[in-house]
């Protein structure tokens, strides 16, 4: 089971599911000889991450559409990058509130192994270093846009924090594919092509980020969930 | 009297680190309840992340709380120690930094309301210049990043700090520096080198979080307020 954010499936079944941070709706279909689930960005952030956890969804590819910071990447281009600045001031940031874990490593922030595959189907110049993570309830400055170009940037998208380091809290496999521009269309055709390439068996590291968690509230990662979603109604 | 706010491993630490310590009950402060207190026989000591394991990450820890019990306990300033990774190349695990300045990467945490826009050094110089003292092998300046956590950073965002003029990366000291001020209580910190921060650590340049960091940051810390007694 794969789980595909940003992304509308072309036809499936549409379903409901329940978590302790909501109810999430979501599709049932299929993309790359993969069993996958498709997600909207609406509702509560955790609740996504928490529904694609309990759908068994080991996988997480995370579609954007982007805004350019470099003048050579038009509309429709394709990009996985490797790393990200987070300029997000909002958001829950961890499903541990109250408590002494959540210190997941970030390097590398994204899943390898399905960057790789995404890769694999992009032309050369869509292996970009550095995007940004950029606030999505206003747009960006242009001065904004050169302060983050020169830390290295190539684009931002909107809504990947707090939402990947959420997932990788969860230990899920997390990739971004982003294209610049106001449409994700262009994402489906590669994405198709992409999963046929990943291996059922994950060669990664994402399932043992967080050992901390493991070692506090034990195996059952569902159980970090409700645990966060208690002590969030606490405060 | 100095408090001690213990940061990385004070969890780890024991009886027998404290040697004679009286315990102070966790106080009901107006900021919600503080941390329990030890008084020792040179000053008062707290941990932030929990008395006996690292029970809250750095923006759970209620600094206010701990502030309000520090002082109605008798302290009359600040001494801490924070694990830091280490963004300077010149650092390496083990080392030890007084801070002199501090760049905000955290959101949303308690801060206290300035009523004037002013630029001010967040640290105490006196207690600054105590501890380099009390811990001759530290470097005399750095510039600390605060994290929001609990995740840690990526290459990308250390790379960004580095540029800003980041020495090193913790984060646990905003917003207490700031409260402390606004407590009226001076505050000086040792950094001690945990581990090198992301996209800079190897598997040779190793990583530091047992007691042995609590023990070195309790010693440097007394020392200092044994220093001011003096």
């Amino acid at each position: 089971m794969i789980a595909i954010w940003g992304l509308t499936a072309e036809r499936g079944e549409s379903d409901t599911i329940e978590t302790p941070f909501g109810a999430v709706k979501f599709t049932r279909g299929a993309l790359g000889g993969w069993e996958a689930v498709f997600l909207k960005r609406s509702g509560d952030v955790r609740a996504r991450v928490g529904a694609s956890l309990e759908l068994g969804a080991q996988r997480v590819i995370a579609v954007f559409t982007a805004l350019s910071l470099r003048p050579e990447k038009s509309e429709g281009a394709l990009l996985a990058p490797a790393d990200v600045l987070d300029q997000t001031r909002a958001g829950p940031t961890t499903f541990f509130e109250g408590r002494g874990v959540g210190y997941v490593q970030m390097t590398p922030p994204f899943c390898p192994q399905l960057r790789a595959a995404l890769l694999q189907e992009l032309p050369a110049d869509a292996r970009v270093d550095t995007i940004v993570a950029a606030c999505p309830a206003r747009p960006i400055t242009p001065a904004e846009a050169r302060a983050w170009s020169a830390l290295g940037a190539h684009a931002a998208a909107w809504g990947l924090a707090p939402e990947w380091s959420l997932a990788r809290e969860l230990e899920r496999c997390y990739a971004p594919l982003l294209v610049v521009g106001e449409s994700t269309k262009a994402a489906l055709s590669v994405l198709e092509n992409a999963l046929m390439g990943v291996e059922n068996e994950p060669k990664c590291g994402c399932s043992r980020l967080n050992p901390g968690a493991r070692r506090v509230l034990g195996d059952d990662r569902r159980a970090w969930v409700r645990s966060g979603a208690a002590a969030h109604g606490d405060d | 009297m100095i408090c001690i706010f213990g940061g990385t491993a004070a969890y780890h630490l024991t009886a027998e680190d404290f040697g004679v310590a009286e315990s102070l009950l966790a106080l009901e402060t107006p900021h919600g309840v503080a941390a329990p207190f030890l008084r020792l026989r040179d000053a008062l000591f707290t941990s932030r992340h929990g008395a006996n394991e690292l029970a809250r990450s750095a923006a759970f820890v209620n600094h206010r709380a701990n502030l309000w019990a520090a002082r109605a306990h008798g302290a009359s300033a600040i001494l801490s120690w924070n694990g830091v990774g280490a963004i300077s190349a010149r650092l390496r695990v083990g080392d030890q930094l007084v801070p002199h300045d501090l760049l905000d990467f955290t959101r949303g945490r308690a801060l206290p309301r300035q009523a004037l826009p002013e630029m001010r050094a967040p640290f105490w110089e006196v207690g600054r210049r105590v501890l380099l003292s009390a811990a001759p092998r530290a470097w005399e300046q750095g510039v600390y990043a605060c994290g929001e956590g609990p995740r840690l950073e990526t290459p990308a965002e250390i790379n960004a700090f580095e540029k800003m003029g980041a020495d090193m990366v913790g984060m646990t000291l905003v917003p207490e520096v700031f409260l402390a001020a606004d407590f009226g209580l001076p505050y000086a910190a040792l950094c001690i080198v945990t581990n090198l921060a992301a996209g800079r650590s190897t598997r040779e340049s190793g990583r530091r979080f047992g007691v042995e960091v609590g023990r070195e940051g309790l010693t440097a810390c007394r020392r200092a307020a044994a220093l001011m007694q003096s």
